[in-house]
């Protein structure tokens, strides 16, 4: 089998390149098959684009429902990160041995060796875990294998939050990277909007009309508390906590004016006016990774755009320029730097990205997203700085997929009828202490 | 092998529907793993979520929490232009009518609610929202109206008036409401 393909590096930016990847393993795969003895083969070649092949050949489960859904999640996680691609063939540029087992009290329990570079690397994961954590410690585990083989950012840990509205009622839902374990976390069937995940904590931001307002409200999911944040006379929207100090950027109206403020996240008083815009609306703030600037949406021009503020400067500057881009919107700042935003572009929204270190008015927003009549929104990055969930509008129903900036085609986070949106992707080392 | 060329046919189909901009059905059998399809996760009724329904609330100062008074057949909602929070020309009669309500109700109170149709962003439109509701709210001030009289809320385009996706259900979900409510 060739090593790699030519056709997927030309395709590397375009949606037929998940194709011309998929149609490289189906021929992969139709290539005569070793019988099951043949000797393990770390080729250290054999990669498609930018992934690495990985064998799942040597891996043996006992067939337990909890060994096959710890040996699926992992499979499904790496496949998922976009780094590997998985095999039934024992040759590969990573080689999985081992076995799961079904362990105690339901749970599973793993020794699983990994093998890359030719065979030169190796590394072991052995451990046991209870019937509640056999997912987790799955994500886990592909965390570790995209981190120390890959060596990439891993996200299979991760959560993203959502509002969710079946039949008349909204609340917010969360779910995993993979789009597994959904759960709803608030049950009040009242309108609610914008959650935002607090850096590094299992603890959200969102908006409410609880009160018959809107105010901005903080839930502390590992122990079960929600607490008002911002309730200010009129609007309390799109609170956002920094990463450097916990203070909270939001948008109030309380002078009768909707400005971009920031809140102090312990007194909960606000500590700052950040724009003066009268008769001007300003949107979505959210944080650089470095907790120093903010990008967020003004209409002071007259249509709603993009800025960005430094604030040690204060000065905003207008980030997109392309002239096909009319409205852009609802940003959301990685941690590589790179700002995902929603732009309307003949008469349709769609995902974008661009890096906020460059000239603004000469660089031209790349597009994540398909044009394929859809809508596409509220973008919001993986912890690995590569995926993108956002919301995609088809049909008049919105349902929730993530984007890859490498070219993987899009993935539906799952399917369940109601509207789900307004995603929120968490960091992923807050629900990653499960035991290796 | 079996497993890639599912995988294979499952790529070719996500790719095509999305082309197409239609849905597809839910993939092949022998699926090996299928987080699309968690239907059978239990989403949970009463006491499923992590507190109960109100925790957290914030008590008091909203109008909204006083008795309703019925708003009388004359009062109207006032519509807006797209992307436009002004209140146009055509529309300021129906803030005179509420004036004159208020003007003759001494003890009634008012909450103006801002709405938007579902193009933007929820965010961005609760934003517009806001300035709809306000810009009723300094057109009943210049009529005379003591604006502690008057609080604002902004419903984004959460709430829309007319469930329809065109230009005759957003021309009716570009608007202002009015609640009037038993002060004193």
């Amino acid at each position: 089998m060739p090593s790699s393909f030519h056709e997927t590096q030309i395709l590397r930016h375009s949606p037929l390149r998940g194709l011309a990847l998929a149609a490289a393993i189906a021929l992969a795969a139709a290539a005569p098959h070793p019988a099951s003895s043949a000797p393990i083969v770390v080729t250290g070649t054999a990669t498609v684009g930018d992934k690495q092949t990985v064998s799942f050949a040597r891996l043996r489960t006992d067939g337990s429902g909890p060994a096959s859904e710890f040996a699926k999640t992992l499979r499904n996680d790496l496949e998922i990160s976009g780094w590997f691609i998985s095999t039934d063939r024992p040759e590969a540029s990573v080689v999985i041995s081992g076995a799961v087992r079904a362990g105690g009290a339901g749970g599973a329990a793993w020794s699983l060796d990994a093998a890359w570079r030719g065979g030169s690397a190796r590394r072991t994961w052995a451990r046991a875990c209870d019937a509640a954590s056999v997912r987790d410690a799955a994500h886990a585990v592909a965390d570790a294998m995209v981190e120390q083989i890959a060596g990439k950012r891993p996200m299979a840990s991760s959560k993203i939050l959502f509002v969710g509205k079946r039949g008349a009622a909204t609340d917010i839902y969360e779910c995993g990277a993979d789009g597994a374990g959904l759960r709803r976390i608030t049950t009040d069937g009242k309108l609610c909007i914008s959650p935002n995940w607090i850096p590094r904590r299992n603890a959200f931001l969102y908006t409410s009309w609880l009160t018959g307002a809107p105010v901005a409200y903080m839930v502390d999911i590992a122990n079960r508390k929600r607490s008002p944040v911002a309730a200010f006379p009129g609007m309390n929207n799109g609170a956002v906590a920094s990463p450097l100090d916990g203070s909270i950027a939001a948008v109030l109206s309380l002078t009768g004016n909707v400005e971009l403020y920031l809140v102090d996240g312990a007194s909960r008083r606000i500590s700052d006016r950040l724009t003066r815009t009268r008769n001007a609306s300003e949107a979505s703030p959210a944080w650089s990774p470095d907790g120093r600037a903010l990008a967020y949406v003004s209409d002071a021009g007259g249509i709603p755009r993009l800025h960005a503020m430094d604030l040690a400067t204060r000065t905003p500057r207008r980030l997109v320029w392309a002239t096909d881009i009319r409205e852009s919107v609802a940003p959301d700042w990685s941690c590589t730097g790179k700002i995902a935003f929603c732009g309307r572009s003949g008469g349709r929204y769609r995902i974008y990205s661009i890096d906020p270190a460059r000239d603004p008015r000469t660089t031209r927003p790349e597009a994540l997203s398909p044009a394929d009549g859809a809508d596409w929104e509220d973008p919001s990055w993986a912890p690995d700085g590569r995926h993108v969930v956002c919301t995609r509008t088809a049909g008049y129903r919105r349902s929730l997929y993530v984007l890859d900036t490498k070219g993987d085609p899009p993935r539906e986070l799952f399917r369940l009828s109601g509207d789900w949106y307004l995603p929120s992707w968490s960091d992923n080392a807050v629900f990653s202490r499960q035991q290796l | 092998m079996k497993n890639t060329t599912i995988r294979f046919a499952m790529a070719v189909a996500a790719v095509a529907a999305l082309a197409t901009g239609c849905r597809s059905n839910k993939p092949g059998e022998g699926a090996e793993f299928d987080p699309l399809n968690p239907e059978d996760v239990a989403l949970g009724g009463e006491g499923s979520g992590l507190f109960a329904p109100g925790e957290g609330m914030l008590p008091g100062g909203r109008f909204d929490q006083l008795p309703p008074v019925a708003a009388p057949a004359e009062v109207q909602p006032v519509y807006f232009a797209y992307n436009d929070s002004a209140v146009p020309a055509s529309e300021s009669a129906k803030v005179g009518t509420v004036a004159a309500f208020l003007t003759g109700n001494p003890g009634v109170v008012l909450v103006v609610e801002g709405n938007c149709d579902e193009r933007g962003t929820n965010e961005y439109n609760m934003s517009l929202g806001e300035y709809r509701a306000q810009a009723v709210r300094d057109a009943l001030a210049a009529q005379g109206i003591d604006g502690a009289r008057v609080q604002t809320v902004s419903y984004g385009e959460e709430r829309p008036a007319n469930p329809g996706h065109d230009e005759m259900a957003w021309r009716e979900n570009r608007r202002a409401d009015f609640a009037f409510y038993q002060g004193n």
